[in-house]
């Protein structure tokens, strides 16, 4: 709704304002089974990328 | 002492299983669960006979599991937690190990007491416990699955670290 606001025609100051400052509740991805499980295996690929390339780089 | 790795292993894949078992028989059955069987009153049940039989097994299972981890690195303990080279891959499963078992310790378990009622907490205690208790379960769900893939390659299969 605010996003269509935002890229409408008649977009004024108050209106952007009020995108960046109204508060909308944030979903935690642990509240869900889905949401933990990617969350796991994201986590999976971000280690493995860090241990590959920073803690065994040049081994 | 070549019998030590053998019976370390043994116990530590046994007790990890006990272990993460309970920790996705929390996850995927007892807490949707729990929110049918509360709409219905049919809750206090699962509370009073199932959680602390399931808690008693998770917990202990837990230390278990990381002391037979521990036994089964021997000296390759430290330079496991240090992240050296070989032990690397390792050694971060091992410390993901290490996080999940304080969350059960430090989070998980003392919060669940509140909430089974086993030490004296209000109302508004016992809902800050609730989600306290759920968000480190959850927590623990989501470490599981790279503490899975680095427990079960690190030492075997390092090729995929290029080691």
């Amino acid at each position: 709704m605010l996003l269509n606001r935002l890229f409408c025609a008649n977009l004024n100051t108050l209106d952007v304002q009020r995108f960046f400052t109204e508060k909308r509740p944030m979903k935690n991805p642990l509240d869900s089974i889905s949401g933990t499980l990617i969350s796991g295996v994201i986590l999976t690929l971000v280690l493995y990328v860090f241990l590959k390339n920073f803690i065994l780089a040049g081994v | 002492m070549d019998l030590l790795p053998g019976f370390a292993r043994w116990i530590h894949v046994w007790a990890g299983i006990t272990w993460v078992g309970l920790l996705y028989y929390f996850n995927f059955v007892q807490v949707p669960a729990l929110k049918d069987a509360t709409a219905d009153g049919t809750a206090a049940g699962i509370s009073k006979h199932v959680a602390p039989r399931a808690l008693l097994w998770f917990r202990w299972a837990a230390v278990v599991t990381w002391v037979a981890g521990a036994a089964l690195l021997g000296k390759a303990f430290v330079p496991a937690f240090a992240l050296q080279a070989e032990y690397a891959a390792i050694g971060l499963g091992a410390w993901l190990g290490t996080i999940m078992l304080l969350n059960v310790w430090v989070l998980i378990w003392p919060n669940q007491k509140k909430i089974l009622g086993l030490v004296p907490a209000d109302d508004a205690a016992k809902a800050r416990a609730r989600r306290v208790a759920f968000l480190a379960s959850r927590t623990n769900t989501m470490l599981s699955v790279p503490m899975i893939f680095f427990m079960t390659n690190g030492l075997t299969h390092r090729a995929i670290f290029g080691l």
